[in-house]
């Protein structure tokens, strides 16, 4: 269950929810305060609201903040304030009241004027940090990009039992004999690590089914960060190595009895990059033969590891610190780097020597050496020069230089590896490293910031080598080369996070369900939903249109026979029940991300819908409004209500009160909307026996009502908002930036919007420009 | 010296970063000195004639041949054991189970793992002895100590197998050993290491911040001046972690990373010997084994002027004199190690006690086989130096076929653990054997 707002709010001080309660988007408005209004202010508001609409401690302490309308807070006034004599102010009064307030301190315009949002000088955020050093390691190694995915390649090897036989030594089993026929080897991609073989050979007639080895090569797609277990299941001798290529096995079961084992063993691994895999197995006279290879990622359950996420082709392996680094603030409702603290540089030290260790295990790999190489010294002289660049984002000063590279080495001279790990400490510790701005704003600096716009990490050789030639300071220098790194994996995992985010899947972990009502609802299902929106996700936005719209309108869900049991669909005939086929449904039934049943059950509760989780989602996420958290909370307790109400029944008691209304008449209309779907996110016309009403009027920020009829609505209704589509660029681009857009000039949001609707709302332009636009921000051309 | 210095000299433990084991406080001080046993093993059998002294006897009586005179100085304190078998049959090859049962006394499971004869064996069904010792000795507070045991490697090859383990846990559950100085020494001390590393940039990351700082707008330095402030905070930590804790003797200083390859063994050799004394010495085990490559074990000792394999020339025949004096020279290369092994240990006083280290210690040579050409599990050597409760050294005992198991026996009594039984009872009837 995933509490987005259990609290309801439950004041008696009507008046005092209500203008602290809806804070919206900016509205920019050119009008000067009035100063009949001020002078009104001062009288009957400053004593409660504050001089300014600070907020005054003990009578109304939250600033006077949001984007509600002039008409609006000109009526509210009217009706409820001052909250003791609401009748002290006629009408013509509280509009001019209500025109001061706006244009002094309420809207975000007034706001952005008092005080300007500013670009926060900031620390690498624990998630840039960590991916920085894995991919500054990872320079050394040249990566091919890997597309091709599918499975791993299968090499089968035995005694061809074709062949003729040997003739037969004194004492020799008939077995020996025959294995000592020729060997043969047959080849093939295996999609799933599952086989149970039994007693025979695991290519029938081609292969001896008493002994026969077999070994499975590529690589593995870790979609997100952190500790992956492995589980290796087999009566047979097996080895498993992941991400190491100094041949340390993660798993060494060689040795076995035939009795089957359970191997288990743990790696972290960075979210969207691939590492090599490799799987040793053999047989040996053994009675039988079965291998399985599972896996438990971060938030999933144990499972084969999927063939979207192994490839037959061969990658190079990475170093990934497991330092656990304290989270980041993210009170400003994405991660910055804005603070230090003892756990925080602890986990940069941990890192530091993590990676100095790794290094230098690696020296003559790295700086293409030899041990007893006469110019080895000098060549990991180079390679920690490219190392130091690398991690600066720029060329090192003669200076930084002698800090970070020729002291560490001279330091201790009998031993090279030493002085490596001292170097790397140094400088994986240096504030050049650790805060990018420090950097002079040069085309380098371009580089560094489209490279943490886009991956959280990095920039590629690519843009580094354009920055070299100065060739990187100009919008059309930049833009096609951001073009070229939207597509990589890299990105495509940032991206993938910024959904998580936005659709509260963070959050969307462990749902539970009632077993008597929900029988069908397992941990299994929950994961296998996460693959569906995933699917959808990387669809729409990977697509060459990737548009918004489709994320907001499609009718077909991603499902497997699993899935496809629970929501009455059934799988194209002929298709794999565990692989996920795309299935139609009508545009009532399902629209986009709204309606996908992952969402639908992260904001329900145990046994049932919760109209309020899912219009506060809706709010906020969707249609960009937000919501300031209640003052009291109210737990929704079902067992206190009459047993034959429905949901929509239930929350429509529960929030009648004026006060809660301030904000639950935005809430509610939507949450309603939604109730032809249960906790499951499966489609319901009834509720409790009665049929459900999904009916409801819902009223926007600067007052029009719509009337909305199902989901469908209420996604027509975002996609011709432009509070909402502004309220998605805002949350796209503080998830990539990790900076106060407005800190881009006020017009930025704007700006965005209209290119984004311009270029028909597809998302990979967004994040084009939106990289562009921040990585180029203060850079002057270099003067000739 | 300066304060810097002084940090380096005085590694600090215990910071957080880096959660290792709890640092377990040295024993109380006991009464009783500590009693320490080390396994060491080389393979591949011995060369009989140049091994075995003609007669048992003690004292005078007691002359050593060729293989053993590295050992010449410590002659008072070895005790050889001749007619001592390794009476476990079943599945595996002569080789694994010469290994495998060598410490556990047990059969090997059915398996698949094919030798060179017998049949295919998997790992073997009980814990090795000195496991055993190490397990009574950790649950007992007196003789606690940080590891309990140590498990060391010379060239052991990377393969997980019954030719390459003789040290278990349990059945089915070797222990690997330890085969890089470089991961010994991390194990063992490698937060200290870091310490000093991170030590040693101090000063000049305070330097950069500083300089960094002064760069930067007023309003902009805040977060550097915390930064800052924190690269301070870890100096101190540094300097008090020092102060609370040091080390009795200082960690060896090794000749940075070195390759575990064929032509390094002399060095990881000497290295590794260096790290367990080391370790005994600051009291982190008690028990140790230290084995030089494996059954079947095929170093080429080049800097021996030896070209072939170990193991290869061990199948030749005994009228191959050639060989037999290539293996006899291999053998007192592993005399040699052993000899340096004592000489280290006898160089340390036993803190708070009278004698040496060795005095308080036993080792065990051992072999997975008797020898090589034959592949015969009678006659294993077991050569025991240094000192132990129960253990009479100077001499040589002659036995006739005794299962290994009584040996096991005799060893955890003589480490204050009396069993009644290790590995095959059948085997253990009579009981420990008597070595005084």
């Amino acid at each position: 269950m995933i509490p987005i707002c259990p609290r309801l709010i439950s004041s008696p001080a009507i008046g005092r929810s209500v203008l602290a309660g809806v804070l919206l988007f900016a509205w920019p408005s050119l009008a000067a305060p009035g100063t009949e209004g001020k002078a009104l202010y001062d009288q009957h508001c400053a004593s409660c609201h504050g001089k300014s609409g600070e907020g005054v401690a003990d009578e109304y302490d939250e600033p006077l903040a949001g984007d509600r309308g002039i008409d609006w807070l000109s009526r509210y006034i009217d009706r409820n304030m001052p909250e003791d004599d609401p009748d002290v102010l006629d009408a013509k009064q509280s509009a001019q009241v209500a025109d001061y307030v706006y244009h002094s301190f309420y809207s975000q315009a007034a706001r952005d004027k008092a005080r300007p949002a500013k670009i926060d000088f900031v620390r690498l955020t624990a998630q840039q940090h960590q991916r920085s050093v894995t991919d500054l390691i990872g320079s050394f190694r040249y990566r091919e990009p890997i597309v091709e995915t599918g499975g791993l390649k299968g090499r089968y090897t035995s005694a061809d039992p074709k062949a003729p036989l040997p003739e037969k030594k004194k004492d020799e089993s008939d077995e020996d004999q025959r294995h000592r026929r020729p060997k043969k080897t047959i080849e093939r991609v295996d999609p799933r690590l599952s086989f149970d073989f039994g007693p025979g050979s695991p290519m029938g007639e081609d292969l001896d089914a008493s002994r026969f080895q077999i070994e499975w090569n590529g690589s593995v797609y870790a979609e997100e960060s952190g500790t992956y277990e492995f589980i290796l299941k087999s009566e047979n001798g097996v080895r498993l190595w992941v991400n190491n290529e100094l041949d340390q096995k993660l798993i060494d079961g060689w040795v076995s009895s035939g009795i089957k084992v359970e191997h288990r063993a743990t790696i972290h691994l960075q979210g969207g990059r691939f590492y090599p895999i490799r799987l040793a197995f053999f047989k040996f006279n053994d009675k039988s033969a079965s291998v399985s290879l599972e896996w438990k990622p971060p938030h999933r359950p144990q499972e084969f590891i999927p063939a979207r996420c192994l490839s037959p082709r061969n990658s190079k392996e990475l170093f990934v610190s497991t330092a656990a680094f304290p989270p980041d603030d993210a009170s400003a409702g994405y991660e910055r780097g804005v603070s230090v603290s003892r756990g925080w540089d602890d986990a940069v030290t941990q890192t530091a020597m993590e990676a100095a260790d790794y290094v230098a295990a690696r020296l003559d790999r790295y700086s293409e050496s030899k041990p007893d190489a006469p110019d080895r010294a000098e060549k990991v002289k180079v390679m920690l020069g490219k190392l130091a660049e690398r991690a600066f984002r720029r060329p090192l000063s003669e200076v930084e230089a002698q800090i970070h590279i020729h002291q560490p080495l001279t330091s201790s001279p009998n031993d090279l590896a030493d002085g490596v790990r001292r170097s790397v400490l140094m400088i994986l510790k240096s504030p050049h490293f650790i805060y990018p701005e420090l950097s002079p704003k040069n085309d380098w600096l371009v580089a560094a910031r489209a490279g943490l716009v886009l991956w959280d990490s990095l920039p590629g050789e690519d843009l580094q080598r354009a920055a070299a030639r100065g060739e990187l300071h100009a919008r059309g220098q930049l833009e096609p080369r951001v073009r070229g790194m939207v597509k990589n994996p890299r990105t495509k995992a940032k991206v993938h996070e910024f959904f998580h985010h936005w659709l509260h899947l963070d959050k969307a972990e462990d749902i539970a369900r009632d077993p008597k009502a929900y029988p069908d609802f397992s941990e299994e299902v929950a994961a296998d939903l996460r693959t569906s929106l995933n699917l959808f996700l990387d669809e729409v936005v990977w697509s060459d249109a990737s548009d918004y719209r489709q994320l907001l309108l499609e009718e077909h869900l991603y499902l497997n026979g699993r899935l496809a049991k629970l929501y009455g669909a059934d799988l194209p005939a002929g298709t794999d029940a565990s692989s996920f086929q795309k299935v139609a449904f009508t545009p009532e039934q399902r629209t986009g991300v709204l309606t996908h049943p992952l969402l639908l059950s992260a904001f329900a509760y145990y046994k049932s819908s919760s109209p309020i989780h899912r219009g506060v989602f809706l709010t906020r996420n969707v249609l960009g409004r937000t919501l300031r958290p209640p003052i009291t909370a109210i737990q929704f307790m079902d067992e206190k209500f009459d047993p034959h109400m429905t949901m929509r029944e239930k929350v429509t008691q529960l929030t009648k009160s004026d006060n809660c209304m301030a904000c639950h008449s935005i809430i509610n209309p939507l949450g309603f909307a939604l109730e032809n779907y249960d906790a499951a996110g499966r489609f319901r016309t009834q509720d409790n026996g009665k049929p459900v009403d999904a009916s409801s009027e819902y009223t926007t920020a600067e007052g029009q009502t719509f009337r909305f009829n199902g989901p469908r609505d209420i996604a027509e209704h975002a996609l011709s908002s432009r509070q909402a589509r502004i309220g998605f660029i805002e949350q796209l681009f503080h998830a990539l930036v990790k900076q106060p857009a407005r800190a881009y000039g006020t017009d930025t949001l704007d700006r965005l919007h209209d290119l984004f609707v311009k270029k028909n709302y597809n998302i990979q332009e967004l994040i084009i420009e939106i990289t562009t636009t921040t990585a180029l921000h203060g850079i002057q051309p270099p003067s000739t | 010296m300066n304060r810097r210095e002084l940090l380096r000299t005085f590694p600090p433990l215990a910071l957080p970063f880096v959660t290792g084991l709890p640092s377990l406080r040295a024993a109380p001080a006991a009464k009783k000195p500590p009693q320490r046993l080390i396994f060491m093993f080389s393979p591949n059998g011995i060369v009989p004639p140049q091994f075995w002294p003609d007669q048992p006897g003690s004292g005078d009586a007691f002359a050593l041949k060729p293989i053993l005179q590295p050992l010449a100085a410590y002659k008072n304190r070895l005790l050889m054991l001749k007619g001592i078998s390794n009476k476990i049959r079943g599945d595996g090859d002569g080789h694994q189970r010469g290994m495998s049962c060598l410490l556990t006394g047990i059969e090997l499971y059915a398996g698949n793992i094919m030798g060179g004869g017998g049949q295919p064996a998997g790992w073997a069904k009980g814990p090795s002895i000195d496991q055993v010792i190490k397990e009574k000795l950790q649950a007992d507070p007196t003789t606690r100590t940080r590891f309990g045991s140590l498990e060391f490697g010379v060239n052991v090859p990377d393969r997980a197998d019954p030719w390459t383990r003789w040290v278990y846990a349990a059945a089915n559950k070797p222990v690997a050993p330890m085969n890089d100085p470089a991961q010994v020494l991390a194990r063992l001390y490698g937060q200290t290491r870091g310490r000093e590393h991170i030590t040693s940039i101090l000063d000049d990351l305070s330097g950069e911040l500083a300089r960094v700082r002064s760069s930067l707008p007023p309003e902009e330095r805040a977060l550097l001046e915390e930064h800052a402030t924190l690269v301070r905070g870890m100096e101190k930590d540094i300097q008090e972690a020092a102060a609370a804790r040091d080390f009795r003797h200082k960690p060896p200083a090794l000749e940075g990373n070195l390759a575990v390859d064929n032509d390094n063994m002399p060095r990881l050799s000497k290295m590794q010997i260096d790290l367990l004394v080391s370790a005994l010495a600051n009291d982190m085990a008690r028990v140790a084994s230290l084995q030089f490559t494996a059954s079947v074990g095929g170093a080429k000792m080049r800097w021996l002027g030896i070209q072939e394999g170990h193991h290869d020339l061990s199948h030749d025949p005994d009228l191959k004199a050639e060989s037999q004096e290539k293996l006899t020279k291999i053998n007192v290369w592993f005399a040699e190690q052993l000899a340096y092994l004592a000489q280290k240990l006898d160089a340390i006083p036993e803190p708070g006690h009278s004698g040496t280290m060795l005095d308080h210690t036993l080792i065990v040579w051992t072999n997975e086989l008797g020898k090589g050409n034959s592949h015969s599990l009678d006659d294993i050597p077991f050569v025991c130096l240094g000192g132990a409760p129960g253990l009479k050294m100077n001499q040589m005992l002659a036995f006739q076929e005794e299962p290994h198991n009584r040996l096991h026996l005799t060893l955890a009594a003589a480490m204050g653990v009396p069993l009644k039984i290790h590995g095959k009872p059948e085997l253990c009837s009579a009981g420990p054997l008597a070595l005084s």
